[in-house]
């Protein structure tokens, strides 16, 4: 069949013509820009295309039985790719074949697409925890949709529900072998009320039902009744029962969690206060509480502080006072009180709650903890200190005081056996040194009383320092530049004289260290730590420091490293006189220096 | 010729009495404040027959100089006034003659003599 080449152009349906061999003759525009470069897969010069034959060979048997009997035929082929699909209609015009192709691959896509979504669609139904029940009473069928249609014996159903079974079978679940109609006995003969309610009022009905499964274990049904009106009319009622089980499982296991944690809290000496710091109001958080209430399951107003100071003894509403007063600078505040009977120990730890801000009100968080045991313990590791501290120093005297006798006694005995005017004479340097020694150890042991007995108060550290300059210059001579840096007012509980006792003892350390000459300087500062806030005195010197092994030892009674070997009391004192104020020493040392903090309680 | 005893001590009125008890009594005595010249004067010799030294030297401790001397041979006495031997390092509990302070010039003699001797032995 001939065919006017442009005529074929103007069609819009392709058309490609094949001669006996298979081969191309003429195809038209349309047929070119379809198939585009699937064309060599399609057909080609050969026929043949031996590599793609098979995925097209219903294409090909078309063709050949076509060109045999000459009747129409249509077959689908795609591309080697499958990117394209196309129809074909295969006709025979003497000896050429023509071929219409139609491209179908949308199509047949979009169809794809839907099976596919449907079988997703299907899959989402499966998973779902709903299940939904449509009955129409008035047509006196039962209507099914979702995840259950295909487990239920959907005839069975509409036959119980023409002949008017249905309703007794629900309540009875034992005709049934599906579990979930089991369950759904659910609606444990309440279902036939609330339908019928349903039906003739037109108002939807919610319920929260339990199945019960077996002892201690159980269902939970959300479900809901809704009337199916058509025309205006109630036709039926359908039924979402969702299942609440595994949700409602969670929650309890979440309850339960809780309530283990309550309970392990309830067994720890801890307590969680909420503190409004503008109204001076606390709230438990959790712990203890206020004294005989169960606060587990209510809400607790919030309660005036008397309510933890009750509690505790006289002493520590000061305390307690004092560390709200000090979170107005600091974020957080600890203060250490006993309970009312004296019996424990507890720590007070106050901490600011930043956010808080936003509703006006400043608020903290107060957690109190029985640190009773730790108490106790560290009260027994500071007696065993005591007791050791007490030893070395006894070492120390009977050490001094041997050194002493030795001398006397000694020069006693050569003074018997050699009693000439030479011998006299060295015996009786010795013996005044010794005296002196005597004397010098003696002082400083009645010191140690002193230190004890010091009356602390509230004075002015700055002005303390400031006024012991001149004395303090004179002591360590003229080669040693005595700074200070005391801003005015800073006030620590101590007592004058021990401040300048300490003093003086420091720089003359100092001086001593730095071989008579250097710079001593003296800070007054505030400081505040996790003990609490102190005032500090620091006497630095840039000497060569103090040497490694007896930076630990400093403060031990008659340790020295002094050539002229002072009584090695000093420091001792320094540390006692501190420990019995209530503050603390410390010495740092590197080789540019020493520095030796003495800290003061703030009042 | 008499023995030589090298006395070491930093405090200055025991080191005095002692040298001088020695002195008197016939033996020639070398002194030293210090561990480290104690330690010096053993290097340079001459050896003397036996060092006396104290063990509290404030941060110095005559643990080594006693150590020294038992390592290389020589003869020594520690004198202490550390009123148990509980308190020594305990290297120095055995084998090494201790004189507790105070002791008697008599006590110091005796002890000198005895190391001599003791030391004269092998």
């Amino acid at each position: 069949m001939m065919t006017d080449q442009a005529i074929l152009d103007a069609m819009s349906t392709a058309f490609v013509c094949l001669d006996a061999d298979g081969v191309i003759v003429r195809s038209n525009r349309a047929f070119a820009t379809m198939v585009g470069s699937a064309l060599d897969n399609l057909v080609g010069a050969s026929m043949a295309m031996a590599a793609d034959y098979e995925s097209n060979r219903a294409y090909f048997d078309a063709l050949a039985l076509t060109r045999a009997d000459g009747v129409t035929r249509r077959v689908r082929n795609a591309s080697a790719d499958f990117h394209a699909v196309f129809d074909n209609v295969i006709t025979r015009a003497g000896d050429l074949l023509i071929v219409e192709v139609t491209d179908v691959s949308r199509e047949v896509r979009e169809r794809d697409r839907r099976t596919e979504l449907e079988a997703a669609r299907e899959v989402v139904w499966r998973r779902t925890e709903e299940h939904i029940l449509a009955f129409d009473l008035a047509g006196g069928s039962l209507l099914v949709s979702d995840s259950v249609r295909d487990r239920w014996p959907i005839a069975q159903l509409e036959a119980a529900m023409r002949d008017g079974t249905m309703l007794d079978a629900l309540s009875n679940p034992h005709q049934w072998s599906d579990p979930w109609i089991d369950e759904t006995s659910l609606f444990d003969g309440r279902v036939e009320r609330a339908i019928a309610e349903v039906y003739t009022t037109g108002i939807e009905q919610r319920h929260r039902t339990r199945v019960p499964l077996a002892p201690g274990v159980a269902r939970f049904f959300d479900t809901q009744l809704v009337p199916w009106e058509v025309e205006g009319a109630v036709r039926g009622v359908i039924i979402v029962a969702h299942d609440l089980t595994q949700q409602l499982r969670a929650q309890r296991r979440s309850i339960f969690a809780a309530e283990a944690i309550n309970q392990v809290l309830e067994h720890l000496p801890v307590e969680v206060w909420d503190f409004d710091l503008s109204r001076g109001l606390v709230t438990p958080l959790f712990g203890q509480g206020p004294p005989g209430g169960d606060h587990a399951d209510e809400t607790v107003d919030p309660q005036p502080m008397s309510v933890i100071l009750s509690r505790l003894a006289p002493d520590a509403g000061a305390k307690m006072w004092g560390a709200l007063d000090r979170l107005a600078t600091e974020d957080s505040v600890s203060v250490q009180v006993q309970s009312a009977d004296g019996g424990r120990r507890l720590q007070a730890s106050f901490r600011f709650v930043p956010g808080a801000e936003f509703d006006r009100r400043r608020r903290a968080v107060v957690v109190i903890t029985d640190v009773t045991s730790e108490v106790v313990k560290a009260e027994a590791e500071s007696r065993l200190g005591h007791a050791n501290h007490v030893m070395r120093f006894a070492q120390g005297v009977a050490h001094d005081f041997g050194n002493v006798a030795q001398v006397v006694g000694g020069y006693s005995e050569i003074l018997l056996q050699h009693p000439g005017p030479e011998i006299v004479e060295m015996a009786a340097r010795s013996l005044a040194s010794a005296a002196q020694r005597g004397v010098a150890v003696s002082r400083r042991i009645a010191k140690i009383a002193e230190v004890q007995q010091a009356v602390n108060a509230p004075i002015d550290l700055s002005a303390v320092v400031g006024s012991s300059l001149p004395r303090l210059r004179q002591l360590v001579g003229g080669r040693v530049t005595v700074t200070a840096d005391c801003p005015p007012g800073l006030v620590g509980i101590a007592e004058e004289e021990q401040v300048v006792s300490a003093l003086e003892n420091l720089c003359e350390n100092a001086a001593e260290a730095m071989g008579r000459a250097g710079t001593i300087h003296i800070a007054v500062a505030p400081v505040a730590s996790s003990g609490g806030r102190f005032v500090e005195i620091a006497v630095a010197d840039d000497g060569p420091g103090i040497p490694d092994h007896l930076l630990g030892s400093v403060f031990d009674p008659f340790v020295t490293g002094r050539p002229d070997s002072g009584t090695g009391l000093g420091l001792y004192l320094i540390q006692e006189y501190l420990y019995s104020a209530g503050g603390t020493v410390e010495v740092e040392s590197s080789p540019q220096g020493a520095t030796f903090r003495l800290r003061f309680p703030a009042p | 010729m008499s023995a030589t005893v090298l006395v070491v001590d930093d405090d200055d009125d025991v080191r005095s009495l002692v040298a001088l008890h020695l002195t008197l009594t016939g033996f020639g005595v070398a002194e030293s404040d210090t561990v480290d010249g104690a330690l010096t004067a053993l290097a340079a010799g001459p050896t003397p027959d036996l060092v006396l030294t104290d063990l509290n030297f404030g941060a110095d401790s005559g643990q080594r100089l006693v150590e020294h001397c038992l390592a290389i041979g020589q003869p020594v006495i520690l004198m202490t006034a550390s009123v148990t031997a509980r308190e020594l390092p305990s290297p120095l509990r055995d084998g090494v003659a201790i004189l507790h302070k105070p002791f008697s010039l008599a006590e110091l003699s005796a002890a000198v003599s005895a190391a001599l001797a003791s030391g004269d032995a092998p």
